[in-house]
């Protein structure tokens, strides 16, 4: 997912009740990986650490709470969405993240031509932008914050 | 080159076929690189293998899964077995189209499974965009089990 060769999914890092297994763990790539940047702050946005099974399962929900699925089509990243956003909801987005953006915006549309090999997700809306290819714990951010957003 | 699209008038591979031609002259070139018979071994199984996991998944694109990763050696008296299974009720108890007889007959095949000390639990969530028919319910239920019962 770091790298962008894999699509993003939600990972949860289940403890047990009263379990520091993953607080150790999370140690080792404070210490030993982001504070010799090796990795990005972003990066740990690919995860989370939960100490209830509720939680871990919320998160999984709310991942795909309006997000519903992304692909690439040619240098275009297509985000297919459960909802429409409102206007604001993407005015809100562009300033967020302008800084993936290659050129233009964060545009909400309809599928893409190169998409109707997906028929059953055909009538979704999406957000299309053209982002740099690096940086994608960024992208998880984008989604994130998009399922963070009210719908129109 | 355009000679593979023939061959998939029916199937997804239609809507693609120079993917098919990629790896068809890929396997071609591979006959040319003088590479040792090890590396040749371990690409004919990784293709092989990739292609075999992707087929048995193929049924199941329209739901959304959850893989459950743990140690196989997990004894099942620890806490952290109870959460892994907690977590999978509580994943098919959010499927708001399986239903919930479906859900509990599958759980029931997971609770059976434990007898394999097998701690990797799959659940299906609905896809939001497509409903399954019962056929593919069906379907579902049986790889939940060959999941469970390598």
């Amino acid at each position: 997912m770091q790298t962008g060769k894999a699509r993003i999914i939600p990972v949860v890092l289940l403890n047990r009740p009263r379990g520091n297994y993953w607080e150790l763990w999370m140690e080792f790539i404070t210490d030993r990986l982001l504070k010799r940047g090796l990795i990005s702050e972003e990066d740990l946005s690919f995860f989370k650490i939960t100490r209830t099974v509720r939680e871990g399962v919320a998160e999984i929900l709310h991942f795909y709470k309006i997000y519903h699925s992304a692909r690439w089509v040619g240098e275009r990243f297509v985000i297919r969405m459960n909802d429409r956003l409102p206007k604001n909801a993407i005015v809100d987005l562009n300033k967020q993240f302008a800084d993936i953006l290659r050129k233009g915006e964060i545009v909400q549309a309809t599928a893409l031509p190169q998409e109707k090999n997906e028929p059953a997700i055909w009538d979704l809306p999406r957000l299309i932008l053209t982002p740099f290819r690096n940086n994608f714990g960024r992208f998880r951010q984008l989604i994130d914050a998009i399922n963070s957003s009210s719908t129109a | 080159m355009r000679a593979c699209g023939n061959w998939f008038a029916i199937g997804d591979a239609s809507e693609s076929p120079e993917l098919i031609e990629e790896m068809i002259v890929t396997a071609l070139k591979i006959a040319r690189d003088h590479m040792s018979v090890a590396d040749l071994k371990l690409i004919n199984r990784s293709i092989k293998e990739m292609r075999n996991a992707a087929k048995v998944f193929a049924p199941f694109q329209h739901l959304r899964k959850v893989a459950v990763f743990g140690s196989a050696r997990t004894p099942v008296d620890l806490p952290v077995y109870d959460v892994a299974k907690e977590f999978a009720r509580e994943m098919v108890a959010h499927d708001s189209w399986w239903s919930p007889v479906a859900a509990m007959e599958s759980w029931e095949r997971r609770r059976r499974a434990q007898a394999a000390r097998t701690v990797s639990v799959l659940t299906f969530v609905s896809h939001p965009s497509s409903k399954p028919t019962i056929h593919q319910r069906r379907s579902q239920t049986d790889y939940a089990q060959l999941f469970l019962h390598p």
